[in-house]
């Protein structure tokens, strides 16, 4: 702050005594646990009856401490802003904290902003900024001037702020204790609150609420201020709950410095709870610039076709990204699910049966299905199905059993397999290689390619999406979102014993009862259309 | 100028010579991919994870992306492979333990086929983002793919794309 003008000696982070200086214009509890954690405060520094400085400050995560400060200030009280500050607020254990900041001055009082600075303040557990015995919720406002209403609830009659929302929002039944951020329009999906601090008819700050999954509760909230009164937004910020658990885990505050030739400089705090557990755990700053082409929309293509957005110093290309990780010693935290799959059932299977030779129609089964029932395994909960695929085709092929532990060491030794992840396509029938069996290779296959490969006496190893014949028909609630190739299985037959129903018999080792197992050879067909109808052809027939 | 299916080139893609020659495992399928610029060339990352049924409806797990292949846009000329668990930034990740559960909230209305129509909704969407990326034109779509993107794509894998390519990230999932 520039010592030289400010006649109130102002130092922002000097305990003040709120009860005289401060007044709570107003607060919200925004997650209803009846403890109040956003709040906008105005000061009064010249006793002239005017606010001077402008506070917004909230708990993001709802833990008590205050994490994120807007501050505007009149410092030299000509009714202009001539300060503003964002502050992001990392604490740690012992509570000490590290602020991060971007703030901006008219050092000369002009109504233009010609400094701006950014960086890091870091506090030990003994500067205190906050009387850490007051908790917000216990102080007596009766006599404040907050009504501890929503935002659009307030009366600002007395401050002329507009009274006229840019969408018509029913309160009419939300508490402020009680209620997410606003009770948005069903029609809208965002809702935006304008303040309008100079009493210029124009509004200087504006709220807006999106609710993004229209759940009807706010998932993206962003405050935009005109702080030099310009009408183009000179700070924002920006908090989101990206995985609508009611919790905000992102926030962004950024000052947009305008340039003469129309670009902008926008200086960016950013803070992410990456896991979602609460804690933030990703803290960026920096400055980006936007050149005088982007509106809305177009920022994206504006920034590709633009190469001097591409200046190594302003775009952070995949491996410079990697570099500050490096050098910050800050890697990536994934949320965890605590899943037990030892006790589950695996995958569901509907309605289907195994190959019963007594039942079927000798004419009409192609294939020898009866011969491979026996050589049958479950896998359990493994990433082995390509291993046993090819250790039903080997044990027929040779006469013998074969340990499948023995396979695993082969294909692990050669790079074939791996016990946490499985078989590489292109290596399924390397183990096949290694026993002399003779086989081919093919993608593009039809059903009848099958077919005629079984009527010569091969074994058919194909690969397949287990998930169509697993989990049931398209009704079904139990899925996964992939397209591709899943699980290696065993052709052992073809059952047309019903000839408007043919069946594919499987010998399928991802399933406790796979053996011989029959799928509609429809649903078959989309199984094996999401592997591009791989199959792997064994030549141990006559 | 060869036309974009981004479709039907995932399709193509996990039985081609590259996608075989990088030897991801069966089990990994393509996840939603990335337009992405690189050196002001237009690319599409295709990141690639596995998923586990386990019988129980909402329960499907989800694992981290583990692979990335990246391809050249329009061409679809093979240009990177990248095992997520050489880089540094996945260094405590474990690709074997679950982050997360399938349906996450958004979707959970849907049914199989009901998911795979929207997919395809979503996927059509990504044709127009490329073309306008590799054509420097305005995506005029711009809002209504960042919201079914956002609908479709597990929570749990989010964090991943930020890393991936923060371009990406911050213009429709941030």
């Amino acid at each position: 702050m520039s010592d030289e003008n400010n006649i109130y000696d102002y130092d922002p982070n000097e305990e003040v005594d709120e009860m005289d200086l401060w007044s709570i214009e107003d607060s919200a509890d925004l997650n209803g646990d009846g403890i109040d954690d956003a709040f906008i405060e105005s000061v009064d520094m010249d006793g002239d009856g005017n606010a001077d400085m402008l506070v917004y400050s909230e708990d993001i995560d709802f833990d008590g401490n205050i994490d994120v400060t807007l501050m505007e200030a009149d410092t030299n009280a000509d009714g202009m802003i001539d300060y503003s500050e964002a502050r992001y607020i990392s604490y740690e254990e012992d509570m000490s904290r590290d602020e991060y900041y971007v703030s901006v001055e008219d050092t000369d009082f002009d109504g233009e902003f010609d400094d701006v600075d950014f960086g890091v303040d870091e506090y030990s557990n003994e500067d205190i900024i906050y009387d850490e015995e007051t908790d917000y919720a216990e102080v007596d406002y009766s006599e404040a001037d907050s009504t501890e209403t929503d935002y659009a609830e307030v009366d600002y009659s007395e401050t002329d702020s507009i009274e006229t929302d840019y969408a018509e929002v029913d309160y009419s039944e939300a508490e402020s204790t009680e209620a997410d951020y606003a009770e948005v329009d069903e029609e809208a999906d965002t809702v935006v609150y304008g303040y309008d601090l100079d009493n210029d008819g124009t509004d200087d700050l504006t709220v807006s609420a999106t609710d993004t999954d229209g759940d009807g509760i706010a998932d993206i909230i962003s405050y935009a201020g005109d702080l030099d009164g310009d009408g183009r937004v000179d700070i924002v910020m920006t908090e989101a709950d990206t995985n609508n658990d009611g919790v905000a885990d992102t926030t962004e505050v950024s000052y947009i410095s305008y340039n003469e030739d129309g670009s902008s400089d926008e200086y960016f705090v950013k803070a992410a709870d990456l896991d979602f557990d609460g804690e933030i755990d990703d803290v960026d700053y920096g400055v980006e610039t936007h050149s005088a082409e982007e509106v809305d929309g177009e920022e994206y293509t504006e920034e590709i076709t633009n190469e001097d957005s591409y200046d190594e110093e302003e775009y952070i290309e995949e491996d410079e990204y990697v570099d500050e990780i490096e050098s910050e010693d800050d890697t990536l935290v994934l949320p965890s699910v605590d899943y037990d799959t030892a006790n589950d059932n695996g995958a569901v299977y509907t309605d289907l049966d195994n190959f019963d030779a007594s039942n079927a129609d000798a004419e009409g089964v192609i294939g020898e299905p009866e011969d491979a029932l026996d050589l049958w395994e479950y896998q359990g909960d493994t990433y082995r199905c390509a291993l046993y695929a090819q250790k039903f085709v080997i044990e027929e092929y040779t006469g013998e059993e074969v340990d499948i532990e023995d396979l695993v060491d082969m294909a692990e030794d050669n790079g074939w397999f791996s016990e946490g992840s499985g078989t590489p396509l292109n290596h399924m029938d390397k183990i096949l290689d290694s026993y002399d069996i003779p086989n081919e290779t093919s993608y593009g296959n039809t059903m009848e390619d099958l077919v005629e490969s079984l009527n010569d006496g091969n074994r058919v190893i194909v690969a397949v999406d287990a998930d169509e014949y697993w989990t049931g028909e398209n009704d079904s609630d139990v899925y996964t979102p992939g397209d591709g190739v899943t699980h290696a299985v065993e052709v052992i037959g073809i059952d047309n014993t019903d000839p408007d129903n043919p069946m594919v018999i499987l010998n399928d080792s991802g399933m406790p009862n796979g053996a011989g197992v029959e799928v509609p050879m429809e649903t078959f067909m989309d199984a094996w259309e999401d592997g591009n109808n791989y199959m792997i052809e064994c030549y141990i027939g006559g | 100028m060869k036309e974009i299916n981004i479709m039907e080139f995932l399709k193509e893609e996990k039985t081609g010579d590259f996608h075989l020659n990088c030897g991801l495992p069966i089990g990994y399928v393509a996840g939603f991919p990335i337009v992405a610029v690189k050196s002001g060339k237009a690319c599409l990352k295709i990141p690639f994870l596995k998923y586990k049924i386990t019988g129980q409806v909402d329960k499907t797990l989800v694992y981290p992306v583990k692979y990335v292949l990246t391809y050249s846009l329009p061409e679809m000329k093979p240009i990177g492979f990248e095992d997520l668990e050489y880089n540094i930034v996945f260094k405590h990740i474990d690709f074997n333990k679950p982050i997360g559960y399938f349906r996450h909230d958004a979707i959970k209305s849907l049914t199989k086929k009901a998911y795979a129509e929207k997919k395809n909704e979503l996927l059509e969407l990504y044709d127009d983002l490329a073309m306008t990326v590799v054509d420097k034109k305005p995506f005029s779509d711009g809002e209504e793919f960042k919201k079914v993107l956002n609908m479709m794509l597990e929570p749990s894998v989010k964090p991943i794309y930020k890393v991936l390519d923060r371009d990406f990230y911050d213009k429709y999932l941030a």
